[in-house]
């Protein structure tokens, strides 16, 4: 059984006027007991909007999300605190996620005297032991974030997190603030920690080799939804998505085999002019709406940037379809791909 | 303009840019802080030349203090910067100001915060213009230099920001001058070839209305406004998705080739540095531990530190078992340690690698390297 589910999640922000940005739209997804999956996605495209609503740092607008059987988005009281012993989150800027008036001891002890958590005079040793956990010392604790490097921080904020044992930890982007000598330590350090104790992580980000290196299995998001799901091993090797195959074309490689690349799948974003297709950035990006849960951009949203795009994707939305077992794809020529 | 050339090294032709042992030090109470030491490189007119290192390493006080941005607690501790033909380490402010932004030119991190919020993107873009071009002058000139001393006395992290106005002079008093109608034809013709859409209605769009990646392509059109012969580009696509640094680099690419100017490209990331330059200095605590062509670089690395940070960017062609991150962190630059800077971190240590500093050999006419035991260090 699943540890985590959601459900046709919808999450949305008023922004006056009656206007209202459908920031994550009817969205499922699964994690198992102690998987590891990963959510990709270009900045904007609700990520991070839809791991706070699980968490619950945010209201949702509708949809499940069911934790272990129970629905997070109904808890409430000493049922809502005890799911946020169980799930914890790693965040994406250890500058920003830390109380630099606070010693780092005190910060991660908190954790422990909030949740009643081993007797009072346990809590010290247990604090050392979490930072030894994630390489630091016992030395370490009486001093404050700013005396830390970006990389030490962040294994701070994993620590923390670690203090009441979760079951589930939400890591939104915990690497792409750091170099990337910095970033394989975190990485591995997330990697062993799981191995270890066995929690099930929600990795988001932006970079796809971080998340090919983390993740069993993943969820690629455009524009709040779900545009493809499958195991690692699928998709980074058989992208079914226009999307998705383009993210993958934008990054860098590093032998240089593919230098000065032709023009790619991707057409434009936000805007921004190509040789094929003038837009104007209403188009490209987000679009203020009325209440209407239904995307602006009839058919499916991708096709203003999609270089495939033909009728059918300008008029009928795409549902989620089967690319192959277990890998599916919302896109109308999945069976072209692959 | 009369151009004094120097012969250089075996009557190559004299590079656009010739740092010579450039030594950046900060101030502090005690010694100070040697944040770049001694670093030498060059580049050619119309070249893209990477400079790569983590977070720390100097990488970017080294590009400010080309056109004397660096300002206290940092100052300039020695060796030259011969930019055709002049030495911009020993310039005054009011020469710096004629090179700053119109021969040599930045585009930062951040584009946010380099754009100020409350003049639309065209008012800034054609402010470089009419610096440069125009009658406008700094014409507040004491007060210019009021902030100016005021910047560098209370210079501090937070200040970073304010480079980019720095370098267009000060907008304060630019403000009250009438905009010239010559110049927002050319600005408009600037951000249309910067690749932005319906650019007569974006000239009067204010920075929050646009996307980073737009920011991004209105810094560089206003870097490239006057035509500089050196782009700076201090981690152009950090800040920014895989999609839109693919498009950024590219418009990058395009412009040099219609321009012709040479760009010096800071970053971290040595899969950008595979795509675009043509060489590239490895630097690690303020010193340039290894440089080369591209392709010698990343195909062959002699450094055990270059060799850690390819080794280190996750892979996306296959599925690793393992990453390999370079152990311990970058030398806390007030207490640097002994000998070569690299040893605590570096799996193949010896016992002089703590106690002798290595100089630079040269493996072929292009790719130098500073380690004791480069000839060991086996092609990765």
């Amino acid at each position: 059984m699943s540890l985590l589910e959601i459900n046709n999640l919808r999450v949305s922000f008023h922004l006056g006027h009656g206007r209202k940005l459908q920031a994550v739209r009817n969205v499922s997804l699964e994690i198992g007991r102690g998987e590891s999956v990963g959510l990709v996605g270009e900045s904007g495209c609700g990520k991070s909007t839809l791991a706070s609503a699980v968490m619950r740092l945010i209201p949702a607008d509708g949809g499940v999300v069911s934790y272990a059987g129970d629905n997070v988005l109904a808890m409430r009281g000493r049922k809502l605190f005890d799911f946020r012993k169980k799930a914890q989150m790693v965040f994406q800027d250890p500058y920003g996620s830390l109380n630099a008036r606070i010693s780092v001891g005190s910060a991660i002890r908190e954790c422990l005297d909030v949740h009643g958590i081993g007797a009072a005079a346990e809590r010290r040793e247990r604090v050392v032991d979490l930072l030894n956990t994630v390489g630091l010392d016992a030395a370490h604790a009486g001093r404050y974030p700013h005396e830390f490097s970006g990389g030490q921080r962040q294994r701070i904020g994993i620590a923390r997190s670690l203090a009441v044992n979760p079951e589930f930890i939400v890591a939104d982007e915990p690497v792409s603030a750091l170099d990337v000598s910095i970033q394989a330590q975190i990485l591995n350090l997330l990697k062993d920690l799981q191995e270890q104790k066995h929690f099930s992580i929600l990795f988001i980000a932006h970079d796809l080799a971080v998340v090919r290196y983390m993740c069993s299995r993943i969820y690629v998001m455009y524009l709040g939804e779900i545009v493809e799901s499958g195991g690692a091993e699928d998709v980074f090797t058989r992208p079914a998505h226009p999307y998705t195959r383009a993210l993958l074309e934008a990054v860098p490689d590093i032998d240089g085999v593919r230098r000065r690349r032709p023009d790619r799948f991707m057409e434009h974003v936000d805007g921004e002019r190509s040789a094929s297709s003038v837009r104007s950035i209403e188009n490209g990006k987000w679009k203020m709406e009325n209440s209407s849960p239904s995307p602006s951009v009839s058919g499916c949203p991708f096709h203003p940037r999609c270089s495939q795009a033909v009728e059918i994707c300008r008029s009928q939305k795409p549902e989620m379809i089967k690319a192959a077992a277990g890998h599916l794809c919302r896109c109308h020529f999945v069976e072209n791909y692959g | 303009m009369n151009i004094q050339k120097t012969s250089d090294k075996g009557g190559a032709q004299t590079p656009l840019l010739s740092v010579k042992d450039l030594r950046v030090y900060f101030r502090t109470r005690s010694d100070p802080i040697r944040a770049v030491d001694g670093v030498s490189f060059d580049v050619a007119e119309g070249e893209t030349v990477a400079m790569v290192g983590e977070s720390g390493c100097g990488k970017s006080v080294t590009a400010l203090s080309l056109a004397g941005l660096v300002a206290l607690p940092a100052y300039n501790a020695g060796g030259e910067i011969l930019f055709d033909g002049r030495d911009t380490a020993n310039l005054g402010l009011a020469e710096l100001q004629k090179i700053r932004g119109a021969e040599i030119s930045y585009i930062f991190q951040e584009p946010s915060q380099s754009l100020n919020p409350v003049f639309t993107v065209g008012y800034q873009i054609m402010e470089a213009l009419r610096l440069h071009r125009g009658n406008l002058k700094h014409r507040n000139f004491k007060l210019h230099v009021g902030r100016e001393l005021a910047r560098r006395r209370f210079a501090s992290d937070s200040e970073r920001p304010s480079q980019a106005k720095a370098l267009h002079g000060t907008w304060t008093t630019v403000a009250a001058l009438p905009p010239n109608s010559n110049f927002r034809e050319e600005t408009i013709r600037l951000l249309d070839m910067v690749g932005i859409v319906d650019p007569v209605r974006r000239f009067k769009s204010y920075p929050h209305e646009l996307s980073g990646g737009m920011q991004q392509r209105v810094m560089i059109a206003m870097a490239l406004a006057c035509r500089p012969k050196l782009l700076v580009a201090d981690e152009p696509t950090t800040a920014l998705d895989v999609t839109v640094q693919a498009q950024i680099m590219d418009l990058l690419v395009r412009l040099q080739g219609e321009l012709g100017m040479a760009i010096l490209l800071i970053t971290h990331n040595l899969g950008l540095v595979a795509d675009v330059a043509r060489r590239v200095n490895v630097m690690y605590a303020g010193r340039i531990i290894e440089s080369g062509l591209a392709d010698e670089i990343l195909s062959c690395p002699k450094h055990p530190y270059t060799h850690g940070l390819l080794a280190a960017v996750p892979r996306l062609d296959f599925n690793q078992k393992r990453m390999n991150g370079i152990p311990g962190n970058v030398p806390n630059p007030a207490n640097p340690p002994a000998g070569c800077k690299f040893h605590p971190r570096c799996p193949h240590v010896r016992e002089i690698c703590r106690r002798e500093e290595p100089c630079e050999e040269k493996i072929s006419e292009t790719h130098g390297v500073k380690c004791h035991f480069w000839k060991s260090i086996i092609c990765g």
